[in-house]
């Protein structure tokens, strides 16, 4: 086995996971350009140190693992640097005018969700999880990182929303929000154009 | 059909969204379980939910 890790053809794979892990490092720092540096210096530090990686995990589990030093890193510099900073607010949690879009005066569906054909295929798919991705990348920032936390990691709710600074009731409403939001793309953007994907 | 207790649509989505976050009352169960017996648009949904739930846990790995 070469010691010199671009020459592992792992690395290669390596490349594979960063948009997962841009998504990770952004559900925890928030900030875009911080995310992507946090996964770029964690990147580097996974290649270099990829020869000791010997599948005893998954390795998205392995560079999880790395990234999440870099961010606990990135975080006490942060505190230190005192940047710490305000994000802007999203739409405020309590607010639910977004489901009158969703439903009508009767309560209603405006558009019936459908029966999704073949699911557990889509899932054996590479192209499915760039659709996902791209699903994931569409949600408002402070329901998108929510979303990731809870149902990606699978974090408790109450140490996500005392995080966030917001009551667990608004954090459903974030959830339920982003599951619909999530449910709406993939089925625009994959289950309904049945028989057009996965060629 | 038009019981007061009936859950509409919205009311059905946002419990079968909780289900997710905690053990819903036995009135909530109750009501949600009435509810989807009836309407298939609410019954895709909750189906999708699950869906998302697990591919969501499978992005994970
Ligand atoms: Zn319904």
């Amino acid at each position: 086995m070469p010691s010199d890790a671009t020459c592992d053809p792992r690395s290669v794979e390596v490349e594979t996971h960063r948009s997962y892990l841009v998504h990770y490092a952004l559900a925890k720092l928030r900030d875009r350009d911080e995310a992507e540096e946090v996964v770029q210096e964690a990147l580097v530090a996974a290649l270099e140190s990829l020869p000791e990686f010997r599948g005893d995990s998954s390795l998205r589990t392995w560079l999880t693992s790395i990234l999440r030093f870099k961010i606990a890193d990135h975080q006490r510099r942060a505190v230190r640097d005192r940047q710490v900073f305000e994000t802007p607010p999203d739409e405020a949690p309590g607010d639910e005018s977004w489901l009158d879009a969703q439903f009508d005066d009767t309560g209603h569906w405006r558009e019936s969700p459908k029966a999704w054909l073949d699911p557990a295929t889509a899932l054996e798919q590479r192209d499915f999880w760039a659709v996902f991705e791209r699903c994931l990348g569409r949600l408002p920032p402070q329901g998108g990182r929510v979303f990731f936390q809870r149902e990606v990691i699978g974090e408790e709710t109450k140490a996500i929303c005392a995080a966030e600074g917001i009551t667990e009731s608004n954090c459903w409403v974030l959830l339920h929000r982003a599951r619909n939001s999530l449910r709406a793309c993939l089925e625009a953007n994959w289950f309904g154009s049945e028989g057009t994907h996965g060629r | 059909m038009a019981d007061e207790v009936e859950l509409s649509c919205r009311e059905a989505a946002r419990l079968i969204s909780i289900t997710f976050e905690r053990v819903l009352t036995e009135e909530e169960s109750v009501q949600l379980k009435f509810h989807l017996g009836d309407c298939d648009d609410c019954q895709h949904y909750e189906v999708q939910l699950k869906f998302l739930h697990e591919a969501a846990a499978r992005y994970r790995r």
